[in-house]
């Protein structure tokens, strides 16, 4: 019994190990979802993605409001930017009737898939008309969009009143 | 009094998507939800810098100032503390300048690394006039990870220069100056040095020495990693740094110096037969190695490097002595010579006599840059 708990935590280990080297960084995880204005679906709402680093793409709502963006990986290149501290830029706006909205302005900063999204895929909903941008903190990343979607923000970690209170080296 | 592990910590990470973020606006509104009223900026608050080699230099967000609107317990408001944060490197660009390892002088006329010190000076006239648009200040944090360690430690060294308090924080820094600079600067701060590092990140070995990590001596905070060979993740402030130190004083930190190395042990490993692999214990027995042979050359290490004698030939020049004068240091050098040899993967029969300097001159640059590639290629594993 001992033995085939060690074994098989050996082979997690292991396994992890493979994994770790077969992550590709995700510049933007794939995003499907519903564009509202006044609360009903915008068909030919025009979205234009901006990623860090890679040239804007573009896609239309359907008559549903409906959309959907491919996930982006970090291809390698020679002068291409070395993620050694993971943080991507990430901006979709919205352009309805020659207008502009900030529907996504992020920073991810996990380089796993579906990190927006804590692992689940990313599907939004997004209304135009908002007066102010919702304001979400994801696995370290920053995210004021004009959407909503299921996930948990991250947790506050206390720092106190900030100083080192312990009395070292004071 | 310093600030906290979890404070210093959080803002080296933050500080990565606050400059990522488009408007001051929304950087403010994302400060102000994690800190509460801690914090204000200062006016025009971001930091800019140029880096990378000649011909591409390439402008980015590098850091932040912010004024502190609270205290520690019990004193009063305002409380007359700033921080000054740097974020680290990110492109190749920055790589790039990090492999080169040409030095300059700093405000206190010692040697740092030129890479790190150009970044630093492109930024250094905003920050004069953003600190100095501080009211009431009395005392500034210097803070950052990886290359804004680096930036963080000459910050530190300018301030105290203008006889400011200062306070250093670095986590996962590269070593940013040559062992006069650390020694002084170590001096200088009065223990008011935190550095956190984690054997097996990359970053915390280069560039080898003379390049030298402050402190110098005393305390530092090395934190628990698995095994001997190098790995990205423990470079990384947000998955590795933070959450190790989060809820930690400094004084609950393990604070383990290593001892430094006997003559013995060092001379043990130079005669040994021991494959180089690129890891932690393999680049410090170097770095330790090359410290005992060229002080075997009666090397000293030059407090001001001028552009007719550069650091590389400064070593390559007190090595070639040491063949010609010495015949005791003569046994180490060959020795020497040949571990690096290895490293480089060339074989090739080592003579004394037939030791040039320039030969010597070009080994020792190969190996710095070596030493960079093979920390550059530890970080894309994984990553890429």
């Amino acid at each position: 019994m001992f033995k085939k708990i060690i074994i098989s935590f050996i082979l997690l280990i292991f396994s992890y190990g493979v994994y770790a080297m077969s992550v590709k960084p995700c510049l933007f995880s794939g995003m499907t979802g519903v564009i509202n204005y006044e609360g009903k679906p915008a068909a030919n709402v025009r979205l234009l993605r901006k990623i860090e680093g890679k040239d804007v793409d573009e896609t239309i709502t359907d008559e549903n409001g409906y959309f959907e963006f491919k996930v982006v990986f970090k291809k390698k290149a020679f002068f291409d930017f070395l993620p050694t501290e993971f943080a991507v830029q990430q901006i979709i706006t919205a352009i309805r009737d020659d207008k502009e909205y900030p529907m996504w302005i992020g920073v991810k900063r996990h380089e796993e898939e579906n990190a927006e999204s804590r692992g689940k895929p990313l599907v939004v909903e997004c209304e135009l008309t908002l007066e102010e941008e919702n304001y979400m903190r994801i696995n370290d990343g920053i995210y004021f969009t004009l959407c909503t979607w299921d996930v948990e923000a991250d947790p506050k970690i206390d720092h106190g009143t900030g100083f080192d209170e312990s009395g070292e080296k004071s | 009094m310093s600030l906290n592990p979890t404070l210093s910590s959080k803002l080296a990470r933050d500080v990565y998507a606050l400059s990522k973020l488009p408007s001051l606006r929304l950087a403010m509104a994302d400060l102000k939800d994690r800190y509460g009223n801690q914090f204000s900026f200062a006016e025009s608050n971001m930091l800019t810098a140029k880096t990378g080699p000649i011909g591409i230099k390439i402008s980015t967000a590098f850091g932040f100032v912010l004024e502190m609107q609270s205290g520690p317990k019990g004193k009063e408001k305002p409380n007359g503390h700033a921080v000054i944060v740097f974020r680290g490197t990110e492109s190749a660009a920055d790589w790039l300048t990090n492999a080169n390892v040409m030095t300059s002088s700093t405000a206190s006329g010692l040697s740092v690394h030129d890479g790190f010190h150009q970044a630093f000076k492109s930024m250094q006239e905003k920050t004069s006039t953003l600190l100095g648009s501080l009211k009431n200040i009395h005392t500034i944090h210097c803070i950052g990870h990886s290359l804004g360690g680096a930036l963080a430690t000459l910050c530190a060294d300018w301030l105290k220069e203008q006889n400011k308090t200062a306070y250093l924080y670095t986590f996962g820094s590269p070593r940013t100056g040559l062992h006069p600079f650390a020694k002084n600067l170590t001096t200088k701060m009065n223990g008011n040095i935190h550095r956190v590092y984690h054997r097996t990140d990359p970053v915390s070995v280069i560039p080898i020495w003379p390049y030298t990590h402050v402190p110098e001596s005393g305390a530092d905070y090395l934190l628990y990693s698995s095994g001997d060979f190098f790995n990205a993740k423990y470079h990384s402030m947000a998955k590795a740094y933070c959450p190790k130190v989060a809820g930690h004083s400094w004084s609950s930190l393990p604070t383990l110096r290593e001892a430094p190395k006997s003559d013995f042990t060092i001379m043990r490993w130079l005669k040994s037969k021991v494959k180089m692999v690129f890891s932690y214990n393999s680049i410090m027995n170097l770095n330790d190695a090359l410290m005992f042979v060229l002080k075997q050359s009666g090397y000293v290490i030059p407090k001001t490097i001028t552009s007719s004698l550069s650091l590389l030939d400064s070593m390559a020049y007190a090595l070639k002595k040491g063949l010609t004068l010495a015949a005791t240091a003569a046994k180490w050098i060959v020795l020497l010579v040949k571990k690096l040899l290895e490293i480089l993967g060339v074989v090739k029969d080592v003579k004394a006599d037939l030791l040039s300097k320039d030969f010597l001159r070009e080994l020792l640059s190969r190996l710095h840059q070596k030493v960079a590639t093979e920390a550059d290629k530890a970080l894309r594993i994984g990553l890429a």
